[in-house]
Formats: structure tokens, sequence, C-alpha cells
């Protein structure tokens, strides 16, 4: 399964369990072809509308005024910001238009597993603001197997190890367990750790948990958190090799490998 | 005291009071919004703003200005007011229509966003919504409007039963987004 087809499954979900939701797409997105999961097809449908031109943004938040949560779902290029006001949720197809958001004062979430589309999407919906939902169409992470659910506010131990520690989130994340397994190959016993759900703590920079990957000493209980993730170092993301060289060339440095 | 929505506005005006409301406002809009406000077309609540079912107005003509209580209308820049109406209007049109969007433009919303939102209001047949237009010397936002399929009444902007019979026709229309569109 997709992210995409994740986030299909998860519309339907949200459409059959919230009777006031509504869904704006553009016309021929793929998750205008079956939304016949939703329980009752008809009325599911009626919800679920396509709406050509780039203004689904505000018309989501006109949706908002009008008493009704929304999902609109954004094309390539698509960063208008809507007026404030929730819940809506923005799914933006990739991290350009993700990142125009977030400059715009929006904040992000980034499933990185199929797994991670309904909670994000559920927990956006729940929000008093727009939040943007960033769903690419391919996910290298859906090759990675699977992975505990998430949790909100706390991390999540994708790959436990006592040498060391990967902390990511959004697209650092498959990165980060990715390298953790080839360091184990190379005898380093690495931990991976997302951090996407962590809360914003003093010291860490809006929006800098989205798109890095950090190196610090293996997670201990209790010590993983926004303050203390703030003070890891921050790693190259060229690349999965050049990730794993970058830590190997640190650890040799230091006279830990 | 909820009021709003007669059968016919005209029925349900007050007419001495718009008159007076108006002879207070100043600009093109200043006998429409007396008519939506004084003249009982607006469904509203004075004491409940919050009220879910109430009409709201989107201004995008920067027609309302500090003296108008903010409980009853929206601003929005105006690229983007027709987007925001459309929005609320679908709302309502999901509900069968339980509340009306009026939204105030002038012929500065004339733009590519105005047409987008003006096609996808026509595309979805969104009864709820009505558009107020002033301020449109050469008609070209009038003119899109018509072109995206909308239904267009014209009154004189300073007489209010001229202004309150197109908003009654264009509340009456029914089958899709109405304009009325106020042209001397």
């Amino acid at each position: 399964m997709s992210l995409v087809d994740a986030l299909a499954a998860a519309l339907a979900e949200q459409l059959s369990a919230n009777p006031r939701l509504v869904v704006l797409a553009p016309p021929h997105h793929p998750v205008l072809r079956a939304p016949s999961a939703a329980g009752p097809a008809s009325r599911a449908e009626a919800r679920l509308l396509a709406v050509a031109g780039g203004s689904r943004p505000v018309i989501g938040a006109g949706l908002v005024l009008g008493g009704r949560p929304a999902v609109s779902l954004l094309e390539a290029g698509d960063a208008q910001a809507p007026p404030r006001g929730g819940p809506h949720v923005l799914v933006a197809p990739d991290g350009e238009t993700a990142g125009a958001l977030w400059a715009q004062g929006i904040d992000v979430l980034q499933p990185s597993w199929p797994a991670d589309v309904a909670p994000l999407l559920a927990a956006g919906l729940t929000g008093a603001h727009p939040v943007v939902l960033r769903v690419d169409a391919r996910s290298p992470a859906a090759a990675l197997g699977d992975v505990p659910p998430l949790v909100p506010g706390a991390h999540r131990v994708l790959r436990a190890g006592e040498a060391l520690g990967l902390y990511a989130s959004g697209v650092g994340v498959p990165t980060a367990l990715t390298v953790a397994r080839m360091l184990a190959g190379r005898g380093v016993d690495a931990a991976a750790i997302e951090v996407s759900l962590l809360p914003a703590g003093r010291g860490i920079a809006p929006g800098r948990t989205d798109d890095v990957l950090m190196l610090g000493p293996a997670p201990r209980p209790g010590q993983i958190n926004a303050d203390a993730v703030a003070r890891l170092r921050t790693v190259s993301l060229a690349g999965d090799r050049a990730v794993l060289e970058a830590v190997l060339s640190r650890r040799k440095a230091s006279g830990r490998i | 005291v909820r009021s709003g929505h007669p059968r016919s506005l005209l029925d349900g005006a007050d007419l001495p009071a718009v008159r007076a409301a108006a002879a207070r406002g100043r600009g093109a809009f200043a006998t429409a919004i007396a008519c939506l406000r004084a003249g009982g077309v607006l469904q509203h609540d004075p004491d409940d703003p919050g009220w879910l079912d109430r009409d709201r107005v989107i201004d995008g003509a920067h027609a309302l200005g500090p003296s108008d209580a903010r409980s009853w209308w929206t601003s929005a820049p105006v690229r983007d007011a027709l987007s925001l109406a459309l929005g609320a209007g679908l709302s309502s049109s999901l509900d069968g229509g339980i509340f009306r969007v009026w939204c105030l433009l002038d012929g500065a919303a004339d733009d590519g966003r105005t047409w987008d939102a003006a096609r996808a209001a026509a595309a979805q047949a969104c009864a709820a919504l009505t558009v107020v237009a002033a301020g449109d010397p050469e008609a070209r936002l009038v003119d899109l409007l018509r072109a995206a399929g909308w239904r267009t009444f014209a009154a004189a902007p300073d007489d209010p039963l001229e202004v309150l019979g197109a908003m009654d026709r264009a509340v009456a229309h029914g089958a899709g987004p109405a304009a009325v569109v106020l042209v001397r």
C-alpha cells in the first residue's frame, strides 16, 4: 500500500465517521476513484467534491466558516495559505508545496509509513488551525517493513540499538532506519528514533524536525525530549550511503569505531 | 430575536429603517448593506452571533467599516472573497441551504482566483451563495460571473425597493449561484 492509497482509505474512513466533513479534491485525483468504501456511498460521495483551480485552500477555509471540518487536497505548487481557523487539513503532494505553506506559518505533519496516515489525518482534524499533511506519492519507508504505531507527544523507536542514535522526522525517518540497519551490518549497533510527534521545545527551531536527521547517543528512557533533540548534531541527508559515510567518519574521528 | 428569510424579502422589509440606515452609510454598497441588516434580509440573531445557522456576509469590497459590528460579517482579501464565500455556501448547500452566504465584491475582484471560484460555484450549483456586485463600471466582474454560468439581477444602487427586489429574485432563483448587480 502506498501513502496515497493509505490517504484514500483514511479519507473514506473519516467521511464515514464524521458526517460533516467535506473533502475538496482536484478533478481526477486518485481519491475520487474509490470513495465507496465510506459506508453509505452516496452520502459520503456528496461530501467528496471535485473542484478545479488553486483556490481549494480558501474554499476549505470557507467550509470551516460554514461550520464544517475540511480537507483540501492540493496539487504541486498550490501554496496559498488559507485564512486561520480549523479543523482544516491541507494535503500537500510534495515537499516544496508543504515547505512553502510551512514558511507561511502552517505546521506540517509528515507520515512516513502508510499506517501513519490515518492517525495523522485524524489528529489534524482535531485542530483549531489549518495543518499540512505531506503525502508524497512514493515513500521509501513503505519498503522497510512494519513499525510500531505513532503516539502523539512521544518518540517512536524504529530500531533499538546500544552504540548510537539516529534521530529523525519527516523525510529523514526512512533514512534513519536504513542507515541504522547498514551500521548494524558493519557491527555498529545503532538505534533509529522518530521524533516527528515530539512537542516543540525551547531552543528547537520550528520545522527543524521535519526534514533533518540528527546524530547522538543511543536513547535512554526518559531522555528523549524536544530540548535534547535540539542539541543533537545534524548530519547530511544526501542519500543513505552519504549519511552512512558521514556517521562512520564522525565515529572514526571520535575514536569510537 | 432571530430574523430573516421571509416568504418574500419585500414582505418583511422595514423600508423606513432601510432608508435611514442607507442614509447613514457611504459608498455604492450603502443601500445593499442597509437592506441586509435593517431590511430583514439577513438571517441572524444579535444575541447569538455564533449561531451556526446564521447567514454569512463576506466583505471582499471593503464596504464595511469599523462602525459595523464584526459579529455579522467577515472581511476577506478581494481575490479570495468569492472562494471563501463559496466554501461557506457549499457547507450550507450540503444541509439543504440552511443559511445564505452574501459576498460583497467590486470591480477589483476581476481576477483569476475569482474566476476559478465562480466556475466552481456554478459547477457545484451552489444556490446558497449570492454575490452583491457594485463599483464595477466596466462590468468586467459581471461579465465574468455570467460567463461562468451565474444568473444576475440588476438594481439601481440607491433604490431600496429595487435592491430588495433583486435580492428577492436572486434568493428565489434557487438553481445555482446568483448575483445582485448594482448599476446606475
